[in-house]
């Protein structure tokens, strides 16, 4: 990891959009630029403003891993509108702006999207996620678990390879994947179990 | 059977929707088979009948499953709709105009207090519908004072209304029923009101924290649900004319099995408005086939009973296997 990544540790850790602010306009303010400032400020734009409502506190990026699934899940009659859709996602995620600043840009945007996903799959521990039966049987941490592994399949190999949109998210699948496997060593087994399985459908 | 799903029209009708559409044929064709009288336009009619407010129901619930809640009021609040509609029409001589709106108004109005109660308040859906369910019988046995209400047959005075449902031998009923059922597959899969539902019951936890107005959503579901409500009322009564204080329950339990057959998700997130269709169709030709083959109220209890009991153990046992 280079010095540059190294300083920006803390930024990549910190979950509240509020408390991520303070800390991205701290280190712009200490330098120096790694080529990639500029991008990270887009990319913090894009991932907490509402335009229609500056005043609302909006995690978007958090929005399109919720988004993504309900995507992926869309019927063959709106085809045309979830590959829309997921383009618009790819806009939201700045993909190809990325591109602009090389692979420090490319680093910065994996790291952001690693923060969405690791916030996003801290809600899937929460009391409330995928509880069975119209909301009366809570699920096991085990359940959860294995319910989060979909989820993380779904939002991206499985919505970008069903759409054809692989190469272009691919910085966002590996961000997915690496968290996951990251913080859980049996969920890259589960995960490859269900890839094996949709393989298979 | 991987292969068969592999064929190209299978996966573009989706395998599951061919399996219940074969289910209901073959049923209608063994109960064509060994009930005398059966096959003809007079069934069908009947069936037509029986599906046009069970499909509102049903349809209105399928939106409450979606964001992982449950209204267990439904059948009630549709009688308490037709009872209080048709009692004040009866009593105090309103337009029927005003007797249908305040149909669906009551039903706006029950779905609106459920999803307060349940967005706002926090109380969960299961308590608050199983509430309702009550308030809903209590407050028609109050107002009507515990009588039977009888809406205006066809020649009589405000029968027109009764044309909802058909104009001659012309099923206007279905025309309406499937203009409705367009409505809201394009809100369900078209809009963002039904994006944000079907997000709720994915992970509600994380659209909260992406700053979308959960509370607004959630209760819209419900309000969707209680009018659809409201209409179901009209099209019950249209049908059979007569309503009867404290009950309704048992439509409950044929709407959540057509939702749970059609495909959606008890767990929410997942909604198929054309399997809630498919699945209300079947239940009302099996409630046709047991009325049919004379086996009365109790045993077609029995079988709705048993058949929500066998799609909520296929939808677990699905999820499992998934997962």
């Amino acid at each position: 990891m280079t010095e540059q990544n190294i300083r920006w540790n803390e930024y990549y850790r910190e979950s509240q959009p509020a408390a991520r602010k303070r800390v991205l306009e701290r280190l712009l303010g200490e330098g120096p630029d790694d080529g990639a400032d500029a991008f990270r400020k887009l990319l913090y734009k894009s991932r907490y403003t509402d335009e229609k409502d500056p005043g609302n506190e909006v995690d978007l990026f958090l929005y399109e891993c919720v988004n993504l699934i309900q995507i992926f899940h869309m019927g063959r009659l709106f085809r045309k509108r979830a590959q829309k859709e997921l383009a618009m996602t790819g806009q939201r995620f700045c993909l190809e702006a990325a591109e602009q600043y090389g692979p420090v840009g490319e680093e910065a945007l994996y790291r952001e999207l690693r923060n969405t996903v690791k916030r996003y799959f801290r809600t899937c521990t929460s009391s409330g996620y995928r509880r069975g039966t119209f909301g009366l049987v809570g699920s096991s941490a085990e359940e959860k678990k294995r319910q989060m592994v979909k989820d993380a399949w779904e939002m991206s190999t499985g919505v970008t390879r069903k759409y054809g949109r692989e190469d272009a998210f691919r910085v966002w699948n590996r961000a997915v994947r690496e968290e996951l496997f990251s913080g859980d060593p049996e969920a890259e087994q589960l995960f490859r179990d269900y890839e094996a399985k949709q393989a298979d459908h | 059977m991987e292969k068969i799903k592999q064929i190209p029209i299978v996966k573009k009708l989706g395998f599951n929707r061919i399996v219940l559409f074969a289910i209901m044929i073959l049923m209608y064709i063994i109960f064509c088979a060994t009930i005398p009288g059966f096959f003809g336009p007079g069934r069908i009619m009947s069936i037509l009948n029986y599906a046009y407010f069970l499909g509102f129901l049903a349809l209105g619930v399928t939106f409450v499953i979606a964001t992982g809640g449950i209204d267990f009021s439904i059948g009630p609040v549709m009688f308490c709709c037709a009872l209080m509609a048709g009692y004040t029409f009866g009593t105090y001589h309103i337009p029927m105009v005003l007797a249908m709106l305040m149909s669906v108004a009551i039903g706006f109005l029950f779905g609106l207090f459920n999803g307060f109660m349940v967005s706002f308040i926090g109380i969960p859906p299961f308590i608050i519908s199983m509430a309702s369910m009550n308030i809903a019988k209590g407050i028609a046995s109050v107002y009507t004072k515990t009588q039977s209400v009888q809406w205006p047959q066809s020649a009589s005075d405000g029968g027109w209304f009764r044309n909802i449902v058909k104009v001659g031998g012309f099923p206007v009923g279905l025309v309406v029923f499937i203009c409705v059922v367009v409505i809201l597959y394009i809100i369900l899969n078209g809009t963002k009101a039904g994006r944000y539902i079907l997000c709720l019951g994915s992970n509600r936890e994380a659209v909260r924290l992406s700053g979308v107005n959960v509370k607004k959503w959630m209760m819209l579901a419900y309000v969707i649900c209680g009018t659809l409500v409201g209409i179901a009322a009209l099209y019950y009564v249209a049908a059979y004319t007569t309503v009867q204080p404290g009950s309704g329950d048992q439509y409950n339990n044929e709407a959540i099995a057509s939702c749970v057959m059609g495909g959606t998700s008890m767990v929410g997130g997942l909604a198929s408005i054309g399997g809630t269709v498919l699945g209300t169709f079947i239940i009302s030709l099996l409630q046709e086939g047991i009325l049919a083959y004379r086996l009365g109220k109790d045993i077609q209890l029995i079988i709705t009973g048993l058949i929500v009991i066998v799609f909520v153990y296929l939808d677990v046992s699905a999820r499992r296997r998934k997962s």
